[in-house]
């Protein structure tokens, strides 16, 4: 006969039969299986013997006093509700009408008296096992509910974060439209946007690999970078180096962030885009349906370093009925009945003219593509609209936190070799000293498109000898950046000078910023006192000087300018 | 989704069928764990590879890390237009050799 062997636990049976033969009986052939037998003379013993933890199998009578055995197996299934014991009823020849009932009643076997003691072991024996996989299933269904209550609980504290994350800082701008679903969020897409205090726009649109903590952690500080740095003036190749820079540290090796960084520049009516591994964006222009595709030419952020990353920005000249449309693969991906992928035709075909928005359209006809499966939810869609008309700007308003310093008499001054100039745009760093040393902070704007401005002219047209006539055609835009970009690479001596004074003046003080450059100087048409004359070289930069400043004089050939800036103290209140 | 390798000289050739997407994690990663120093170079044959998604691309720079960050160590082959799409986008020619 086949016992379990000795390193099995020993099984538990519950015998319950109101005739004492029959319990003796079959106790001993279960203890000849190796069984550890418990015995009940009744329904309502069984019941109050049974012990679920003490119970592998279940021998029940069917006819008994006090309980029967089919009331008994309802009582005990009962008070299993999902844990398996297999119950065996003990029939005698005349019980077959009662087996339907045992059945219903939750039993799962039946042996016929006079017992067999090799039916017995066989049957036992696979209802035992029955009753092992039922338990490790059951063990298994647990895990996964106590997964998944950690995964959900994960889940929203991502969204939350998340949600902060991106909130905290986030300046809304009305030429920015975007539909970021909560999924989408959850699977690490981001969507960033600040002014710099030259009254750019930065965009960040972008998309983690991973999902949920992860991808909350990691955009953290790409945030506060974008932030920052933004917030400081810096441009988005500066801003995209460093948040590669950081990522790359952070990020384990097989993460990385796809992303977008696009800059809309309303004095130069420019569109500046970097494009790091997202899905190609559009360039649509509303007036003449023209779509220009704009393909991402840079590695995803965080894989390389920054030194290696050689970023391409790309420079468009653009107009108020242009919209930059961005999307992260989820809306291509997005799938109808028949599997096909809504793709980048189906953006392509919603933009039409005469129509009142692109972006309505795209999520109308996106829908439509979905039908019925619909709310597949993990949809990214943002418009950029290169909309420059004063109202759509002059929401930007910042205030700054004033530190009041007594005006004082200093001058500072920094040279940049041309390596310098070739790495960096200085005038971020040098704007922010300025801040510190003089607490100029409500004046920051106006002094850093100054300080801009005469840093440009001196690069572009005095180191660089860039002709500005170029920038009248849309392609001449794009070449002008190409040709600086170029140029910049080449330069090989030469260098800017800044040089910063400032004194006490009135009710506040005269700030003097001069800028000096060893290039060839303006030609000499234009270099005239008359400032104006400047207007076709510089186009809106000179203009926008002279009306911020008080003061703007060329000298030396126009290698150097010098502009003055008087402020007043603000008033309290 | 599935993922095969042989070993030839120094050259480790994966194919990998079907959808290559974080179901592949656990197998790939395997692959991986199996490189040892007597391969000099693997060859990723996409030539059945249907979609590549970002764990995928997360899942080429481990194996470009595994390799050292050699660019020539890891070459992407036979990728069918779809998906070389898909690693264009990523601009991943940088990274790997790509035929």
């Amino acid at each position: 006969m086949p016992k379990p062997t000795n390193n099995e636990p020993q099984a538990k049976a519950l015998v319950v039969d109101d005739s004492s033969t029959s319990r003796l009986l079959l106790s001993h052939m279960l203890e000849q299986l190796n069984y550890k037998v418990t015995t009940a003379k009744d329904g309502q013993e069984a019941l109050d013997l049974f012990d679920p933890e003490q119970t592998d199998v279940i021998f029940m009578d069917i006819e008994m006093p006090v309980l029967n055995g089919i009331e008994a197996t309802r009582l005990i299934r009962q008070r299993l509700s999902e844990r398996f014991i297999p119950i065996i009823f003990v029939t005698a020849g005349d019980s077959t009408q009662y087996l339907d009932k045992c059945l219903e009643a939750g039993g799962d076997d039946f042996i016929n008296k006079p017992f067999n003691a090799s039916i017995l072991s066989a049957k036992t024996r696979s209802l035992l096992r029955l009753k092992n996989l039922y338990s490790d299933q059951i063990e298994q269904k647990k895990e996964i509910l106590a997964f998944k209550a950690i995964e959900d609980n994960e889940h929203e504290a991502a969204a939350a974060l998340y949600e902060n994350i991106v909130a905290s800082g986030y300046m809304k701008s009305p030429n920015l439209h975007s539909a970021l679903s909560p999924m989408a969020k959850f699977n690490g897409d981001i969507l960033l946007c600040a002014y710099t205090p030259a009254d750019k726009l930065n965009v960040l649109l972008g998309d983690f690999t991973g999902h949920g903590i992860i991808a909350s952690l990691a955009s953290s500080p790409a945030a506060e970078i974008f932030y920052g740095m933004t917030a400081k003036g810096f441009g988005i190749r500066e801003i995209t180096e460093e948040i590669n820079l950081k990522l790359k540290k952070l990020l384990p090796v097989n993460m990385f962030l796809a992303a977008t960084l696009a800059c809309l520049d309303r004095e130069n009516h420019n569109l500046s885009v970097i494009t790091c591994g997202l899905p190609d964006h559009f360039l649509f222009c509303k007036e003449t349906g023209s779509i220009h595709t704009i393909s991402s030419n840079n590695l995803p952020l965080g894989i390389i370093n920054s030194c290696e990353l050689n970023l391409t920005e790309k420079h468009h000249h653009v107009s108020s009925s242009q919209r930059l449309i961005m999307f992260t693969d989820g809306i291509i991906e997005a799938e109808n009945k028949a599997g096909t992928p809504f793709g980048f035709n189906g953006v392509k075909n919603s933009l039409r003219t005469d129509r009142p928005s692109c972006f309505d359209d795209i999520l109308t006809s996106l829908a439509q593509h979905q039908g019925e499966l619909g709310q597949q939810d993990d949809i990214t869609l943002v418009r950029l609209t290169c909309d420059f008309s004063p109202d759509k700007w002059a929401l930007y308003q910042n205030i700054p936190q004033y530190v009041e310093l007594e005006p004082s008499a200093w001058t500072t001054s920094s040279t940049m070799d041309c390596s310098t100039l070739k790495r960096l745009n200085p005038v971020p760093t040098l704007v922010n000293s300025l801040m510190e040393i003089q607490g100029l902070t409500p004046f920051r704007e106006s002094i850093f498109l100054v300080v801009t401005e005469l840093f440009v002219n001196s690069l572009d047209h005095g180191l660089l000898q860039l002709d500005s006539s170029l920038k009248s055609s849309t392609d001449g835009f794009a070449q002008y950046f190409e040709l600086k970009q170029q140029r910049l690479e080449q330069l090989s001596s030469g260098h800017i000078k800044f040089i910063f004074s400032h004194e006490p003046y009135r009710n506040g003080g005269m700030l003097t910023i001069r800028v000096e450059d060893t290039g060839r100087g303006f030609d000499g048409q234009n270099l005239q006192p008359d400032i104006t004359s400047n207007q076709s070289y510089s186009g809106r930069g000179i203009e926008l000087i002279r009306q911020i400043c008080d003061s703007l004089d060329y000298s030396t050939d126009g290698r150097s300018a010098t502009a003055t800036f008087i402020w007043q103290q603000p008033n309290d209140d | 989704m599935s993922i095969s390798s042989q070993l030839n000289n120094s050259t480790l050739t994966i194919n990998i069928s079907g959808h290559f997407d974080f179901s592949t994690h656990k197998a790939f990663r395997a692959n991986l764990d199996s490189i040892d120093k007597q391969v000099k170079h693997v060859r990723v044959d996409m030539r059945t590879t249907d979609y590549l998604d970002s764990s995928a691309l997360g899942m080429l720079l481990l194996l470009k890390s595994k390799m050292n960050d050699q660019k020539d160590a890891v070459t992407l082959v036979n990728a069918k237009p779809e998906v070389k799409k898909i690693l264009e986008i990523a601009n991943f020619g940088q990274l790997f050799t790509l035929s």
